[in-house]
């Protein structure tokens, strides 16, 4: 983290001014800024919540490099709808007690949220959830990931996530003869 | 990430898509993975077919959540006798050894010999998740002791005996993560249901839901924390196949009842039912002795009486329809440790 020594007066009173703001601002890899309510950002990010907590939030906004503008679109967004929806115990909760906590399904406007989404944005969501350390986010993009390879063959998968077989053919048999049981229908 | 994602997928999905690629393989080794699992919400239950032991075929698997057919490659013997979360136990008929087995992975525990008892086995119980226990009851009514194993203690506990109750007290039953309420159910050779309370070491015998001069077949199935008989019976010229709950008083209740234009097809087939709950759903395998007998299975889900028959598995040839005469249910957990 840098630590700038030189500027003096000026930048305490900036650093007051922007503690007594409600929101942050982020700024893309690609220099777009967005605002998001601290709140939120606080409590669904913990790297954002470090951020907050340790002074080191940029009020030109703050630099996000690794997160591209329309990722960090969606993340805003998505902390602005959390912020305005009732925030339910189940949410609340597994944003506190992350990795640990049973999987709570998605909420309706969550399913909504990350269904309009293309392929290439939602897994540049994936990205940015957990470069920024949101459980709950990264918890529904997976979900998401998870229903769109249901009932699909690893053909099917390869295709559609680009994926190399990197399997010889007598592997494959290998691996359909390991398990314990034999799907009728395979 | 890839690990939390696959966490996400039905185990049947997840087995299928190991073929993807080596690292999509590898992804089921890691400790991401597994920690990923444990947070999964629950899983629809696989129900775990036993034929008659006559038949020389496998066991045969069925994924509720996939509605799927599979076919088990274990070897027929052992047979397994209880499950509890993701756990299946297996007892050898011949040495009465018992093996504790994750069906997903393999994995399995032999357990140390259970005390030697002189009496007869009357029943296997098994519950709690991801520790466990398995009892076994033994003797016969109205003489009953029962023996427990602890997983925390890989330990068997001394035979006690159990005493003998009427019926007045509540009965709870273990619904997984309050192992000490533990009930276990059993059909007794003169076919009265008897409960075992293994906290308070004592049994009864529950009153009987139909005249002992009505032809039936009786099960008794423990599910989603409540007691149930299914019970076949046949009264005026047709079959009937109701569902009846223990309530709270040591009563049964009537909660479901199969439509008749599906049950009475089991008129006259002296048909046997057998029967395995998960949650709210019992599953309910009719079974006859007589080759060209009505025979099917079932799934009823007891909150709203509704009844679904299953298709049955096409076993390549296909044409026959199969005769389970028992099935165990588990929860497919890649992470349940043996």
């Amino acid at each position: 983290m840098e630590v700038d020594k030189g500027k003096g007066e000026a930048e305490e009173t900036r650093k007051v001014a922007e503690a007594d703001r409600d929101t942050v601002t982020l700024k893309s890899s690609d220099g777009k800024l967005f605002e998001v309510s601290k709140e939120a950002a606080a409590r669904l990010s913990t790297v954002l919540a470090g951020m907050i907590a340790g002074g080191s939030i940029d009020d030109n906004g703050t630099d996000l490099k690794q997160i591209g503008s329309e990722a960090l679109e969606n993340v805003v967004d998505y902390c602005n709808k959390h912020a305005n929806s009732i925030p339910s115990a189940a949410l609340i909760s597994s944003s506190i007690s992350f990795n640990t906590a049973p999987f709570k399904e998605p909420e309706e406007w969550e399913r909504k949220f990350v269904d309009r989404l293309s392929h290439d944005a939602l897994f540049d969501l994936v990205e940015a959830a957990n470069f920024l350390g949101m459980e709950r986010l990264l918890d529904v993009t997976c979900h998401k990931i998870s229903e769109m390879m249901k009932g699909k063959s690893p053909d099917q998968i390869r295709e559609v996530f680009n994926i190399k077989n990197d399997y010889t053919k007598e592997e494959l048999e290998e691996i359909r003869q390991e398990l314990a049981w034999a799907f009728y229908d395979d | 990430m890839l690990e939390r994602v696959l966490a996400r997928l039905p185990p049947a999905s997840y087995f299928r898509l190991r073929g993807v690629s080596r690292r999509w393989r590898a992804a089921a080794d890691s400790t991401t993975f597994r920690a990923a699992c444990a947070r999964a919400p629950p899983r629809d239950p696989w129900f775990l077919m036993l034929q008659d032991s006559a038949n020389q075929d496998p066991a045969v698997v069925y994924d509720s959540g996939e509605r799927a057919w599979a076919r088990w490659r274990g070897s027929p013997e052992p047979t397994p006798v209880a499950a509890a979360g993701g756990l299946v136990l297996y007892r050898d008929p011949a040495t009465g050894e018992l093996t504790v087995v994750n069906p997903l992975t393999g994995a399995s525990r032999p357990l140390p010999s259970p005390p030697a008892a002189a009496d007869a086995l009357q029943a296997v119980a098994m519950f709690g998740s991801p520790a466990y226990r398995v009892v076994l009851i033994l003797g016969e009514l109205p003489k009953l002791s029962m023996a427990t194993f602890d997983s925390t203690t890989n330990a068997w506990e001394d035979v006690v005996p159990l005493s003998r109750k009427t019926y007045t007290s509540a009965v709870v039953t273990a619904n997984g993560e309050d192992a000490a309420a533990a009930v276990a159910y059993f059909l007794s050779r003169s076919g009265t249901v008897v409960a075992c309370d293994m906290a308070r070491r004592a049994f009864a015998e529950l009153p009987r839901i139909l005249p002992a001069y009505h032809e039936y077949s009786i099960d008794v199935v423990a599910c989603g924390g409540a007691a149930y008989a299914v019970v076949l019976s046949e009264f005026l010229d047709t079959a009937s196949l109701r569902v009846w709950e223990l309530d709270a008083g040591g009563a049964w209740r009537q909660v479901a009842a199969m439509p008749p234009a599906m049950s009475h097809a089991f008129r006259g087939a002296k048909a046997d039912v057998n029967c395995v709950g998960h949650a709210d759903r019992v599953m309910v395998c009719v079974s006859s002795g007589d080759v060209a007998g009505a025979r099917g299975c079932f799934v009823c889900d007891v909150r709203t009486n509704r009844w679904e028959e299953l298709t049955c598995c096409a076993d390549g040839d296909g044409e026959e329809a199969t005769c389970f005469v028992a099935a165990l249910s588990f929860e497919p957990r890649m992470e349940a440790a043996v």
